[in-house]
């Protein structure tokens, strides 16, 4: 038999019981729908875990004294002894590391501040009661890629000399100084060791990065940004708890952490700090994320092995169903080879449509899911959804994707074919001319 | 009906594998379909039985709620001890009040020759114990007379027990000193642990605000017995209703407006973000489970609808027979609707079975994005489907099997007796 004819007639039994067999082109097209989309979950998953590129936080590398870091999963944790002496970290730290660690590129401090607006007449007119900012050195700007839009960010003898400086981010200035030219501007400020009158030097670039945080305040854009040094800490007591580092591209991280380990294990005994990347984070994320995968794996497993139990349960009913016909193609002289193709090729008929189908099953569901994991309707934060609404924004339905619904249903359906033509092959002219 | 019944037994005798496997793939799609309801319905479980276990605990604070439950503290603070009394005493749904001196986030405490960082210090009222269900395992809770007293006592939990003096027991009598805060003599406090309360979840820790180290309020309180927020529990579920009545109350008792924000949760920020992530992460969970689950039902019965319409087609002689001997059409389309129930029955049947054996793997699973980081085992749910989700399973898949079995069982009625019998 050609070709040709084995597709014809396959499509013509196919026509003539077109409903039951539209039902289990549905089941299959559902199931590939939901498999192709599990790849591309995952898919996107693993890209969330590899880092993105432009993202200055998952490049980063906080570098922690081990007393100073407190894992909240525990209620108490021993930070030393009475006798014991303590060590901090020092600005010789931050350029030595800076200097033998070949893949750090960039080196800074960063400490999260809260400044309090203490002017009536900002008060008034602006109506902001306080904002979110950082106390840094220059190094931070260098390593999230912003640049000053107006006037300059900070120099290293206002970081030495501890100079009141301020430099904001666009939102913020805009919302503090509207319809002003706001460098050269002076304001007090409230921060949590005193009362600081500060002069705007520098506004910063607006950071297109940041777009969908503009109402929160961690957002770049919204905050404000003062030398380290007049940190409360370092003003005080001279200390320094934790310095961060970063790297220009995300597949260097790893080594650039292994690199600070050494130094910091070399400068200070073993284990006396704690560094802490991206990486910690996404293996720690891993952990959770795995076993739920399985879980969703399984079950659209399941769901596959479901529509191919419903082709093997159709094709048999079928066959016993033509046996009559199976016997009189076998009496005018059909090879067992003939009738197992034909069934066969009608089998493999039906799963490519299932396939085809399960292509806009595909794109359906994934629309679906972009629409429900997307960052602007998941209400909430936590590194759980975070990595959620970071997966949620990757996926998109690729050729590849369409290919493994094409490819799952037509294996399946192979799979699943052989069994019911072997059988149909079997069948004994004699007796199936009897039975009638 | 016995008729129908042996009819199909008899015709699932003569094909075996047909029924078998028709009545496996209902029975995968009901297994999942349990196991997802399950999945939800525990997680609801879990977070009601958090909040609402012997009444619902909320916070009185003297303090404005802004919009996007941003909070405006008084200044100067206007609450009393006396008010908490006053409020406890008339009215009824208020069952126990504790102030709360929520204020002492992380601190250093000093025992023995050894430093610690502590995760949450607090300083609380005499019920403060009974406002949340804390158990104690060792010695006992505050009295009033701590209280009024300021008596450099406390109360600690029991992972913090164990991780400083080795057991619950150990812990009672010890000293601890609080290197952060000094006395107005400028000397450091040294408490004395009295009582020890069974460990709670994370969950709960961190919804309410719960520390580890329980301390009474009036050590590091403010002056003259003012209190800034209280810890109540009640019997009401309504918070505006609770706000109302008792912002009316203090009122009264202040004789001019007073400041007074209600909420659920942690004393110290309404906003609590582990809580609310937790919630926002337990419903996209279920939803997207259950839309799994669903579809995957739903593929089960393409399988029944098909098998249904070649079933019928087979027996077209046979049906024809019977309306030929004046069966009516409604006898056929019940005959075959009953088919397909018991089809689907023995379907779910089987699929309850299924859920059983792959309840605990699949909850195992689920646990830890419940728990959240390195908190695996914390979550406690039960390794037993929920009779709820077998039940819904079960109704749903027998629905789903009457809707598909609908079109076979009325295109088999419609089959003309004469064309089917001359028919070939």
């Amino acid at each position: 038999m050609k070709f040709r004819d084995l597709f014809g007639i396959s499509c013509r039994f196919i026509w003539n019981s077109a409903l039951e067999s539209l039902m289990i082109i549905l089941g299959l097209a559902l199931a590939a729908g939901i498999m192709s989309n599990l790849f591309s979950l995952i898919s996107a998953y693993t890209q969330e875990m590899k880092g993105k590129a432009n993202d200055p936080h998952q490049r980063e590398i906080r570098v922690e004294i081990k007393s100073s870091f407190f894992d909240r999963r525990f209620p108490v944790a021993k930070i030393g002894t009475i006798s014991q002496e303590q060590f901090n970290l020092s600005l010789t730290d931050l350029n030595g590391a800076k200097r033998e660690c070949p893949d750090v590129s960039y080196a800074y401090i960063e400490s999260p501040e809260r400044f309090d607006v203490t002017d009536e007449f900002l008060l008034d007119k602006a109506k902001i009661k306080d904002f979110e900012g950082r106390m840094i050195t220059s190094g931070y700007f260098e390593a999230y890629g912003v640049r000053a839009a107006m006037g300059s960010v900070f120099t290293a003898a206002d970081i030495k000399n501890a100079n009141p400086v301020l430099v904001l981010g666009a939102r913020l200035a805009k919302k503090l100084f509207p319809g002003q030219r706001p460098v050269g501007k002076k304001i007090t400020l409230k921060t949590s060791c005193d009362r600081i009158r500060f002069s705007v030097i520098g506004i910063l670039k607006y950071d297109e990065n940041y777009r969908d945080l503009d109402d929160e305040p961690v957002s770049i854009n919204n905050m404000a940004f003062c030398p380290f040094t007049l940190s409360s800490q370092y003003k005080f007591q001279k200390t320094i708890d934790a310095l961060s580092f970063s790297v220009n591209n995300v597949d260097h991280l790893r080594s650039a952490v292994n690199q600070l380990i050494l130094y910091f294990s070399n400068t200070y005994k073993r284990n006396a700090v704690r560094v802490h990347s991206f990486l910690d984070r996404a293996e720690e994320q891993k952990k959770i994320i795995t076993p739920v995968f399985f879980v969703i794996s399984f079950f659209s497993a399941s769901a596959l092995f479901i529509a191919a139990i419903n082709i093997l349960n159709l094709m048999l009913a079928r066959i016993l169903r033509r046996s009559t016909n199976i016997g009189i193609s076998i009496a005018l002289g059909a090879s067992r080879f003939d009738i197992f193709k034909l069934f066969f090729s009608e089998t493999l008929i039906l799963g490519c449509f299932g396939g085809i189908a399960g292509c806009f099953v595909t794109l359906g569901l994934s629309n679906i899911l972009q629409i429900f994991l997307s960052p602007h309707n998941i209400k909430g934060g936590g590194p759980q959804l975070d990595m959620i609404k970071g997966a949620g924004s990757l996926i998109y339905t690729t050729w590849n994707t369409l290919a493994i619904s094409i490819l799952l249903t037509v294996i399946t359906s192979l799979i699943f074919g052989i069994y019911p033509a072997c059988g149909a092959s079997k069948t004994e002219a004699s007796n199936a001319l009897r039975m009638r | 009906m016995t008729l129908i019944l042996r009819s199909i037994l008899s015709r699932t005798a003569k094909k075996p594998l047909r029924g078998l496997l028709t009545i496996s793939s209902i029975g995968i799609g009901v297994a999942i379909v349990t196991l997802v309801f399950n999945i939800s319905f525990r997680l609801n479980e879990y977070v009601n039985r958090i909040f609402a276990q012997n009444g619902h605990k909320i916070v009185i604070a003297n303090a404005e709620m802004r919009e996007n439950n941003q909070i405006d503290w008084a200044t100067p603070v206007q609450f009393s001890i006396k008010d908490a009394e006053i409020l406890k005493n008339s009215l009824d749904e208020i069952q126990y009040v504790s102030p709360v001196n929520a204020f002492l986030p992380e601190n250093r405490i000093l025992v023995g020759n050894h430093f610690y960082k502590t995760r949450a210090f607090m300083g609380v009222g005499k019920d403060y114990a009974a406002v949340y269900n804390l158990k104690l395992i060792a010695g006992s809770f505050f009295t009033g007379k701590d209280i009024v007293g300021r008596h450099p006592v406390a109360v600690i939990s029991e992972p913090a027990a164990k991780i400083l003096f080795g057991s619950a027991w150990n812990a009672i009598g010890r000293i601890f000193f609080d290197i952060r805060r000094r006395t107005q003599s400028g000397e450091r406090i040294p408490f004395e642990i009295i009582g020890v309360y069974s460990r709670i979840s994370r969950l709960e820790s961190e919804a309410f605000g719960i520390a580890d180290f329980l301390i009474p309020y009036t050590i590091y309180g403010l002056e003259d017995s003012l209190i800034r927020v209280m810890a109540v529990k009640t019997t009401t579920k309504s918070i505006q209703a609770t706000r109302a009545r008792v912002k009316k109350i203090i009122d009264d008792i202040h004789g001019h407006n007073i400041k007074v924000a209600v909420w659920e949760g942690n004393p110290g920020d309404p906003n609590c973000p582990f809580f609310r992530d937790q919630r926002a992460l337990f419903t996209l969970v279920s939803i997207f489970l259950n839309s799994l689950g669903m579809i995957i039902l739903l593929v089960s019965s393409f399988g029944i609808f098909s098998m249904m319409m070649i079933s019928i087609l087979e027996r077209t002689r046979e049906i024809g027979l019977r309306r030929a001997l004046g069966s009516t059409r409604a006898k056929i389309v019940g005959h075959f609707i009953i088919e397909t129930c018991v089809l689907s029955f023995m379907g779910s049947l089987s699929g309850i079975i299924l859920a059983f054996i792959f309840n605990a793997p699949v909850m195992n699973a689920i646990k830890p994005l419940l728990a959240g980081p390195g908190l695996f085992g914390d979550v406690n749910l039960s390794s037993l489907p929920a009779f709820k989700a077998v039940l819904y399973a079960f109704i749903l898949s027998e629905s789903i099997g009457i809707i598909f079995g609908l079109y076979p069982a009325i295109s088999a009625a419609r089959i003309s007796p004469v064309e089917s019998l001359t028919e070939e």
